[in-house]
């Protein structure tokens, strides 16, 4: 799966999307690896090595950036309960995030945030570790050819 | 307990270069709170204070909620002095000595469904209530606070903000820019040279391995050697360990590669640049998993080299077992 290819055509743009796409999966699972004790890793996992159609996106499952919200049912309540569905709804975006989520209490979700922060930060050192790896070769090699 | 904990012991206490002792923290955070907070008075736990804090700081809470009816014959003066201390800074500049009441309670209420914790020891603040269930409710609530300052520390920013609402959203902001990191790496990673090719999962697993030099980067050359790979597809996975706080919890990963012993004449180094002043370097390491094995038991195998808090790699993936062999020594090429 070679092409020598100097300029981005349509065609290659697909490939590298592909490849990305298989990339990332390589990635998640490598990231579900690191700490297969946690049960956000196995949840990873099990979302991993389901059926392709059930494997969601993990970025695009996301919700957008936070802002304040305005509660949808209009409240003639105290602020404390306001505040309260506030953290709540953020809580359940939060769950939405990390893998196996829906199904922790929230301070085993904390805990396994802590933990899953901790991971991704470190697979995304490797990876732009690699990625600088890889961009040195091929300035270094491309006159080679 | 002891031979748990022993095997988690002695990989700690290894060398450097053994890339457990990351296994062997986060192994500890798995272990159930009261077993965590043994371990905390064994002799022989790793002396890092920085793992010492953390695990503090989970056992706080763990003897908080619960303490082992296992290890305390009177529970009442079981939890030991060490989560006592910190409530007693958590309780803040309001607590006077004397209108504090120390209550045992016995969780016949496994309200919070911590099946594991029968016991809570919660001290009641002047002039609050002090029934079973709010007893629960505040144990539960500290629980949850503890919980999210440890969050809070882990995100950077975050310690200033005050307020849960907002130091959530800054939690949840931090997950998604990471999540949305891996994307765009991958996608990067997936640009960076058409001739190399991560391929997926289905070769992942495969067979016989390459083994290599050093990895690191450097303002080095990258060496003009390289192993030839003949066989089936082979993978390897190099991980980095990032940041400075990732350093005193876990270390530089393992990748394990291996050539067939009939090619060889040449290695290939490359430095890996340190993104981070701490970062270090991986190392590529003798495997000891040779000739073809089904792929499950390779996986179980490699997976063993892994730390829980390391990260494994990325996978070099050959596939194609007809690709051309690498001609001249002068070329860097891999083809997969």
């Amino acid at each position: 799966m070679e092409s020598p290819l100097s300029e981005v055509s349509p065609h290659s743009q697909t490939i590298i999307e592909e490849r990305g796409k298989r990339i990332k999966l390589a990635a998640e699972i490598s990231l579900a690896r690191s700490s297969s004790g946690r049960h956000w890793a196995r949840a990873l996992r099990r979302r991993i090595y389901r059926k392709p159609s059930q494997r969601e996106c993990i970025v695009k499952k996301s919700t957008p950036p936070l802002k304040k919200e305005v509660p949808l049912v209009a409240e003639v309540v105290a602020d404390v309960a306001e505040e309260k569905e506030e953290i709540e709804d953020k809580v359940r975006a939060l769950q939405r995030l990390v893998p196996g989520g829906e199904e922790m209490e929230v301070d085993r979700l904390f805990e396994e945030t802590a933990d899953y922060i901790e991971a991704l930060r470190e697979q995304v050192g490797v990876m732009r570790a690699l990625a600088c790896i890889l961009d040195g070769m091929e300035s270094r090699d491309g006159d080679k050819l | 307990m002891e031979d748990e904990i022993q095997p988690l012991l002695n990989s700690a206490s290894a060398s450097p270069s053994v890339p457990t002792s990351g296994a062997s923290f986060t192994a500890l955070l798995g272990l159930p709170p009261n077993r965590a907070v043994e371990l905390l008075h064994e002799p022989t736990f790793p002396s890092d204070p920085a793992l010492v804090d953390r695990a503090a700081r989970f056992s706080v809470f763990a003897a908080a909620a619960a303490a082992s009816a296992s290890s305390a014959p009177s529970p009442e003066m079981s939890p030991p002095p060490l989560p006592e201390a910190t409530k007693k800074r958590k309780d803040g500049g309001g607590s006077n000595g004397k209108a504090k009441v120390k209550k045992g309670k016995h969780a016949e209420e496994d309200t919070d469904g911590d099946n594991k914790l029968p016991y809570v020891h919660v001290r009641a603040r002047r002039g609050q209530a002090t029934d079973s269930h709010s007893l629960a409710e505040r144990a539960r609530r500290e629980k949850i606070n503890a919980r999210m300052k440890l969050l809070q520390e882990l995100v950077p920013g975050c310690s200033k903000i005050s307020g849960t609402a907002l130091v959530l959203d800054e939690i949840i902001n931090h997950v998604q820019y990471l999540q949305r990191q891996v994307e765009y790496l991958s996608m990067r990673l997936a640009a960076v040279n058409p001739r190399i090719d991560f391929s997926g999962l289905d070769t992942f697993l495969s067979a016989t391995t390459m083994e290599c030099g050093r990895l690191t980067i450097g303002n080095a050359k990258v060496g003009t050697e390289l192993d030839q790979q003949q066989q089936q597809p082979v993978w390897s996975e190099v991980g980095v360990s990032d940041s400075d706080q990732m350093n005193s919890t876990t270390n530089s990963k393992r990748s394990q590669i291996q050539l067939p012993q009939n090619q060889l004449q040449h290695f290939w180094h490359v430095d890996l640049l340190n993104t981070q002043s701490h970062l270090q370097p991986s190392v590529w390491e003798r495997d000891a998993v040779t000739g073809s094995t089904a792929p499950h038991v390779q996986r179980e195998e490699q997976q063993s080299f892994v730390g829980t808090g390391a990260v494994p790699l990325l996978a070099f993936d050959r596939v194609n077992p007809v690709a051309p062999p690498i001609q001249s020594n002068q070329q860097l090429k891999m083809e997969l």
